[in-house]
């Protein structure tokens, strides 16, 4: 236990020295702990893979190399922020986040005392971490379903973050693993608070759009399952949150942050390319900056595309390699246009449309919020609707739309128990009540009308 | 015209009664319309039903619009107060109903509330989401008549408020069904906790570990309905790793690969369902080495040399799980 946090410190103060989020405390503390998280979730299966370092082992110069990131940082900028950071001068603490503060210890205590639970997390991600603790390697875990009649490769079906963070846990004695998803939950909940607090709106309507997000059941039943939506959807979010924070202060730092946050969600969940939207939201970002050099667009959109596909073909590469199949979720291009003409009958297209209808029922006020602004916002003010930050975002609720529906008509000629997953469909979902909420949020922000409208 | 227009103008508040009245029969008439009380209706029942065959929306649309002009003209008087405190009153009951009746049959079985009160509860919900609105639109109505700052600056408000509101039903479900798990998770120990979403599956599989080496191999039912979690590999494995495990559909596809195994080879004994008959796994004789039988915490049965058929696992009566060493 002792090892992770002064981990977590190490990230924490030297992304604090750094100034990164010009110093702000709550920002930073949930930005180091999604990248203290990831971190943990990649680095160590690295390492187990291919030079045969063992978990236990690999937390020992994973804290090595996190205080030498903070000796780096303090080299490269002056001493004397030392003791700026160590302890904030002024320490506002608002009501809000009295209210925050307590709810998050409510949700950590529950982590500690719940056991694991949900039915993935039993078979797969947590399997996978007990398996990786005893020394077996995921390339390895192919054997283990040679006699199973129904779950072949199964293993290998997602990329193996949570297992690994799981495994760094127990190396170090911590039984309750559902803390972890506690700790992503309050993640989400800072990027959320900050990202409102930021915007020039009605406080109540604040609030109100808070406790959307943060009390809907759905995202509320995340907490208490060990799977993974929870990690992607908060890596996700702080992605289009720095993303969103590029777009206002135009800092490449924030960019990076946001590229290794998305690598970060695709090595959570690498099945569903949600992360297309936010590909083309970044060069959409980048394009409409007519100060820029173009070498710089060019070469801050490799880096971008470099940090968060990138891992997605590392994915593949490793399956290709220690397993031998790239993953059914990457098919070529002649099989999707060949499954396309099959899917586009009309029966076929019913039931698909039925099925996303079904699963998007339990969504229905959060659309009918969203589209119901979107109206309102056609009658009286059209260029809220084309500020730079409400495009961005609607790039992103299209795009994931688009790819949530080709996804299913394309499962849906593929796999015979598609109709059956919709609860699964739902809660891959989860992203568009944080995509409308914080689009509605930027729709009414006053603030940002005319200041980065011209560039 | 104008005394024409005048008493149309004064006979808006009675026809807002009247309206008032219909609507809410109509929200309310689907969540109720297999009531035995119903019966003694008569000739209105099938009135009520054809109207609640009418799609409730367009009416309740025409109502809210009704209820927006009513306050642009009318503004507040002690009629449409009163119409407001009733929906306040009648909102306040009927959610409270709703919880009531989804914490019933969240703690009883699915359609209980059906069953015993002959409510339907998705449509109660969308009464009490219907009275909801009508009093958000009413209030937003109110006050953008009076103050005149924009449609902006109150329907973000009535669609939060909403969104909000509707979460409202599911949640007190959840905060209970949670806060049991925890009592439940503090009150047992760690190990009694493990799986606790799988049943006895834990202490199952804890006695296949205790009777088993880790180098053993064990073969189970294939993943069916009949054998949801016993059969299904991954969930399995879990708590058995490192054995060796094997569908029965591959038995032969391991003894091709594995002709003379060092390690011993089991069977888990259970039984499934099928169509509410039991059905044993394995089938067929077996000249079982030895055979243990789970039968609770503090019982188990041994037998050695002997044959396994399906007279024996009849004779042993209600067990756990068992384990046939070949």
């Amino acid at each position: 236990m002792a090892k992770l946090i002064i981990l977590e410190l190490f990230i924490y103060f030297g992304l604090k020295v750094l100034k990164v989020n010009k110093g702000r405390n709550l920002e930073t503390l949930a930005l180091s702990l999604l990248i203290s998280l990831g971190y943990l979730g990649f680095i160590p299966f690295v390492l187990n893979e291919y030079i045969n370092i063992s978990y236990p082992t690999s937390i020992n110069y994973m804290v090595i190399t996190s205080i030498l990131f903070f000796l780096i940082t303090l080299l490269l900028k002056q001493p004397k922020v030392i003791n700026k950071f160590v302890l904030p001068r002024h320490l506002h603490v608002s009501f809000s986040q009295c209210l925050l503060f307590i709810s998050f210890v409510l949700l950590i205590a529950r982590g500690i005392i719940m056991p694991l639970r949900g039915w993935d997390a039993v078979s797969l991600y947590d399997s996978r971490a007990k398996m990786f603790l005893s020394g077996l390697k995921l390339s390895e875990m192919k054997y283990l379903s040679d006699y199973d009649d129904k779950n072949s490769k199964y293993y290998f079906s997602y990329p193996p973050m949570t297992s690994a963070i799981h495994t760094v846990f127990y190396s170090q004695n911590v039984e309750n693993v559902m803390i972890i998803y506690a700790i992503f939950y309050i993640c989400l909940a800072i990027f959320l608070y900050i990202f409102l607090r930021e915007r020039n709106i009605d406080k109540y309507l604040k609030v109100g759009l808070f406790l959307a997000v943060m009390l809907n059941p759905e995202m509320l039943s995340l907490t208490s399952v060990a799977h993974t939506n929870l990690p992607c959807l908060a890596f996700q979010f702080a992605a289009l949150f720095y993303l969103l924070r590029y777009l206002k202060e135009k800092s490449s730092e924030y960019f990076i942050i946001s590229a290794i946050l998305l690598g970060f969600s695709i090595w959570t969940r690498s099945l569903e390319p949600i992360y297309v939207g936010f590909l083309i939201g970044a060069v959409y970002i980048i394009f409409r900056q007519q100060r820029k050099r173009l070498l710089n667009k060019v070469i801050l959109l490799s880096i971008y595309f470099l940090l968060s596909v990138g891992v997605r073909y590392f994915w593949s590469y490793f399956l290709k390699s220690s397993v031998g199949f790239t993953g059914e979720s990457l098919p070529t291009l002649s099989l999707i246009i060949n499954r396309f003409t099959d899917s586009i009958l009309l029966s076929n297209l019913i039931d698909v449309t039925l099925f996303i209808y079904i699963a998007f029922d339990r969504l229905k006020y959060y659309l009918i919020f969203y589209f119901g602004m979107l109206v309102i916002f056609i009658i009286k003010d059209k260029k809220r609707m084309l500020k730079p930050s409400s495009i961005l975002v609607s790039i992103v609720i299209l795009s994931m739309f688009v790819v949530m529906v080709l996804g299913t008509i394309y499962f849906s000629v593929t796999r015979d128990f598609w109709d059956k997953i919709s609860d699964s469909f739902f809660r891959s979902c989860l992203l568009f009540i944080l995509l409308f909420i914080s689009s509605i949020a930027l729709m009414l922000d006053k603030s940002e009308r005319s200041k980065y409208e011209i560039e | 015209m104008r005394n024409y227009l005048k008493g149309f103008k004064s006979a808006i508040p009675i026809f807002l009664i009247l309206a008032t009245l219909i609507v809410n029969l109509i929200n309310l008439f689907p969540a109720i319309r297999s009531h035995p009380a119903l019966l003694g209706l008569g000739i209105f029942k099938p009135i009520l039903k054809v109207l609640s065959v009418i799609p409730i929306l367009p009416i309740n649309l025409i109502y809210l619009f009704l209820v927006v002009y009513m306050t642009k003209t009318v503004r507040i008087n002690i009629i449409s107060k009163l119409t407001l405190v009733t929906f306040y009153i009648n909102l306040f009951l009927i959610t409270l109903l709703f919880l009531y009746f989804s914490h019933l049959e969240t703690t009883h079985f699915p359609d209980f509330v059906l069953n015993t009160y002959h409510i339907y509860l998705s449509f109660l919900r969308s009464y009490s989401v219907f009275l909801f609105i009508v009093i958000m639109v009413s209030i937003e109505a109110n006050s953008y008549f009076t103050s005149r700052q924009g449609l902006l600056a109150h329907v973000p408000h009535m669609l939060v408020s909403l969104v909000l509101f509707t979460n409202i039903f599911v949640l007190p479900n959840i905060f209970i069904k949670e806060s049991k798990l925890i009592v439940k998770a503090l009150s047992s120990s760690q190990t009694d906790a493990k799986l606790m979403e799988f049943g006895g599956l834990y202490d199952n599989l804890m006695f296949i570990v205790n009777n088993t080496e880790p180098s053993s191999t064990i073969i189970h039912p294939n993943q069916s309905t009949t054998f949801p979690l016993i059969g299904n590999q991954p969930i399995i494995r879990y708590i058995l790793f490192p054995r060796t495990l094997v569908s029965d559909e591959l038995v032969d596809k391991y003894s091709n690969a594995n002709p003379n195994p060092r390690s011993p080879i089991y069977y888990i004994l259970t039984i499934g369902y099928k169509d509410d008959l039991p059905v044993f796994f394995p089938t067929g004789n077996i000249n079982a080495k030895e055979i243990k039988i789970y039968v609770s915490k503090n019982s188990t049965l041994n037998f050695s040399e002997v044959v396994y058929n399906e007279q024996f696992v009849k004779s042993l009566g209600i067990f756990q799980i068992g384990l046939i060493k070949i």
